[in-house]
């Protein structure tokens, strides 16, 4: 045999052995079934009428008494007669990237919302000259900087519950003075964000569940845990680690990951060909024809429509705003909830020193929440006008979800996190029309700053 | 007279450089001289006989002056193969795995061989080695520096049933360990769990083999040959992030060698861990593990020796919820891992 042809068959048995798609990462989380599942009919006597009851049993989640497998009627105090009354069918979840409460949401206070968080007249952070430097309106849309927001970052930037660490982490991982960490936004910025939080059901204590960046703090809100995942790189969960999927699907329902991006900003290493990964089209169709699945995460695209640093917000708006024209004119719009929220801080200063979760205590970023983030219910069921000060993280994302389609809690996180209920309404006689919203703002950023700029 | 003879056909006279013993099955023939004896058994068989002729014949010549090298062929003990490499080692190897890609040095030494004994009724095999080990992890940003220790430990004993044939059926048993202790400079031991996972490749990692072998072996003065297959308990420690597993399972594997020459290895493996039960959860999951390795080692004349060595090896669970009967068969990424290595003689640091 000569030479070329043993090498040539060396090549192709290689070839053979390679993964079919090369990433050497890829795992098999063994979703097939989601391909061919139907969503179950919605039941149409849902509607107007429940009594959510009072929370009788804050105080043992707050002390965390709860375990993984815990359901609703233990940890909310929500029978199950109550709970499969709950007029929710569809939940999608809308999470958007790195932005702080204060550094969007911050001045919803002072734009006629009292009830919202104030951002206190006396909160500055230092930087690295020791200048005092106070919160100031953003000058841009698209910031050009991304400051550090992986855990050391972000324990720097919370600074032992100082919260005044922003501007010296942003000055030291981006070569910058570090001032526009400081930076917020305000209506005219963004009429349809803030729109969508006045209209709507705020929540201003929603915490990023680990002090640390995208993946880790995805992780939570699929599956209460980060799953060794601390910071976002290549690192990612093992495929059998229980999740919010699994447990749909093994109770009949539901779910897919839209996104003409990375699903879940990458944290699961999903593509397009993986079971439940459809496009932000398939999502809008779906909303057109009233087929949506149980639960629907949906994701921009990386840097341009998510909300990044340095994508432009205002493009993340107007893609924001489509979805919600879509929504609200869906056939399934009242049983929808829609969550906009973001998974973390990225980096941007807010004032209020971010709790322990259920874990503690460890020294591991997983147990020390990250810094406030926006969190806004958009559904006909959602209170309007209201504002939320229950403290929580995304676990409270998927309690809504578990309690909603009666389900165990996956960890001691979510087991003991509240469910959001607060954040709705269900009693008839309310008014369930939508005024018009305005359109997303424009012409914030005169300078788009290069693709690759941090 | 030869061990295990227990019928003596033609008992040695007191001055006969002659004996032959028999039993059911083999013969024993021996010739002494001064200083020197050397037995060799032969099978009852046609084959056996017509070499046990051959060998008395070659003993015959050997007797006659100047046969030196008949002499050389009936009298000279059986040589025992083997090819065996010791000193110090430098390697470096690639990884990825799901916690990330790897990139690892190591400095130490080894002493890793094959050789027979006892008139080549047995095989040792062994590889140990003890190193330093430092590298990066590519699983955070900017990248985790890892360094530490590496210690592997083996050895297989075996036992080749028909000693004199070239081919022979083989068993053996192995019991081996591998330990890494990666540390990040700076970072405690129990504050692992505040950076991402580096279960499998830092942190400490330890796993030990349990296996016995059968199959065939093939040796003559040169070359060996083993081709086995076997069955193992693997046993990994619990990591930060990984509960600790046994594996209980099969494989095969093959080890091809040329006396201070060559080495070349390769096995598969597959086994399954017991079923794990998440009672608040409501699932089991039972996990099993495929594996394959393959490795080559070439010495050279300088006694210098250079190798390659390449692993695979992935998990599968299959969970399912008891309550509901939802099944999920999930499959991790792979990990795997190539490195190659350049050993120094230990003669060489004591000429």
């Amino acid at each position: 045999m000569s030479l070329w042809r043993s090498r040539s068959i060396v090549a192709l048995l290689l070839l053979a052995a390679a993964p079919p798609a090369c990433d050497p990462q890829k795992s098999d989380w063994g979703f097939d079934a989601i391909r061919t599942m139907v969503t179950p009919a919605d039941d149409p006597t849902l509607g107007c009428g429940l009594q959510i009851p009072a929370d009788p049993a804050a105080d043992a989640r707050a002390a965390c008494q709860f375990s993984a497998g815990a359901r609703a009627p233990a940890s909310l105090g929500i029978d199950e007669s109550v709970r499969a009354q709950i007029p929710i069918r569809h939940i999608v979840v809308m999470m958007k990237e790195n932005r702080s409460f204060d550094h969007l949401l911050g001045r919803l206070h002072n734009l006629g919302r009292p009830d919202v968080e104030a951002v206190p007249s006396t909160y500055f952070n230092p930087d690295l000259l020791g200048n005092s430097v106070f919160p100031s309106h953003a000058t841009t849309t698209c910031i050009p900087h991304d400051p550090g927001h992986q855990s050391g970052s972000v324990l720097t930037s919370i600074n032992n519950g100082t919260m005044d660490g922003f501007v010296i982490n942003a000055a030291q991982t981006t070569g910058t003075d570090g001032h526009f960490a400081m930076w917020q936004y305000e209506q005219t910025d963004f009429p349809f964000y803030y729109w969508l939080a006045n209209e709507f059901a705020i929540a201003d204590r929603h915490f990023a569940p680990m002090a640390s960046g995208t993946f880790g703090n995805r992780n939570f809100m699929l599956f209460g845990t980060n799953a060794g995942v601390v910071d976002t790189g290549i690192s990612f969960p093992p495929p059998n680690t229980p999740s919010i999927m699994q447990l749909l699907m093994n109770r009949g329902f539901t779910w897919g990951a839209y996104s003409d991006g990375d699903p879940a900003s990458g944290a699961l290493d999903w593509g397009p060909s993986d079971p439940g990964v459809h496009t932000l089209q398939n999502f809008y169709d779906a909303l057109d024809a009233g087929t949506l699945p149980n639960l629907s995460l949906v994701d921009g695209r990386d840097y341009i429509d998510d909300d990044h640093p340095f994508a432009d917000i205002q493009t993340g708006e107007a893609w924001t705003k489509a979805i919600y024209d879509h929504a609200i004119a869906s056939p399934q719009w009242p049983l929808m909830a829609i969550i906009w929220t973001y998974d973390e801080a990225g980096g941007f200063a807010d004032h209020v020193p971010p709790p322990l979760g259920c874990q503690a205590p460890t020294n591991a970023p997983s147990a020390k929440m990250g810094p406030r983030i926006p969190l806004v219910a958009i559904s006909p069921w959602a209170k309007r006008g209201f504002a939320s000060h229950v403290a929580r993280d995304h676990t409270a994302i998927i309690r809504f979800v578990e309690t909603v389609f009666d389900l165990p809690a996956l960890t001691a996180r979510d087991a003991n996190s509240d469910a959001l209920f607060d954040l709705f309404d269900f009693s008839c006689g309310r008014d369930l029309t939508v005024p018009d919203a305005p359109a997303a703002g424009t012409n914030g950023c005169p300078d788009p700053p290069p693709l690759g700029a941090h | 007279m030869a061990p295990g003879a227990n019928v003596g056909i033609a008992p040695r006279a007191a001055d006969s450089p002659w004996s032959l013993s028999s039993t059911a099955r083999l013969y024993s023939l021996c010739v002494m001289s001064p200083g020197r004896s050397r037995c060799r058994r032969f099978r009852t068989s046609a084959a056996g006989t017509r070499r046990a002729i051959g060998f008395a014949l070659l003993c015959v010549i050997a007797s006659a002056p100047g046969a030196a090298r008949a002499e050389e062929g009936c009298l000279a003990p059986v040589p025992p193969f083997d090819n065996t490499v010791r000193g110090a080692i430098a390697d470096g190897g690639i990884g990825t795995s799901l916690v990330g890609d790897s990139l690892m040095f190591e400095l130490g030494g080894q002493w890793t061989g094959i050789h027979s004994l006892r008139g080549r009724r047995w095989l040792l095999q062994w590889d140990a080695l003890v190193a330093a080990r430092g590298g990066y992890l590519a699983n955070e940003h900017p990248y985790l520096f890892l360094i530490g220790g590496h210690e592997l430990g083996w050895a297989e004993i075996g036992r080749r049933f028909v000693a004199n044939n070239e081919w022979s059926p083989y068993a053996g048993a192995r019991l081996g360990n591998e330990l890494f202790l990666m540390k990040h400079p700076g970072l405690a031991w129990a504050d692992f769990d505040t950076i991402n996972s580096v279960d499998r490749v830092g942190g400490t990692v330890a796993s030990g083999l349990i296996r016995v072998d059968a199959g065939t072996s093939f040796l003559d003065e040169r070359r060996s040959l083993l081709l086995v297959a076997f069955i193992q308990e693997e046993l990994h420690a619990a990591e930060t992030n990984t509960p600790a597993q046994a594996f209980l399972g099969v494989g095969a594997g093959a080890r091809f060698d040329v006396a201070h020459s060559l080495g070349a290895s390769a096995e598969i493996s597959w086994g399954a861990a017991p079923e794990r039960r998440d009672s608040l959860r409501e699932f089991t999951d039972s996990t099993t593990r495929v594996a394959a390795s393959l490795g080559v080692r070439k010495t050279f004349r300088n006694g210098m020796w250079a190798g390659l060595s390449t692993f695979i090896a992935r998990d599968s669970d299959h969970m399912v919820y008891y309550v509901t009967g939802n099944v999920y068969d999930t499959v991790n990424a792979p990990q795997f891992g190539l490195s190659v290595l350049y050993g120094l003689p230990v003669e060489r640091f004591f000429k």
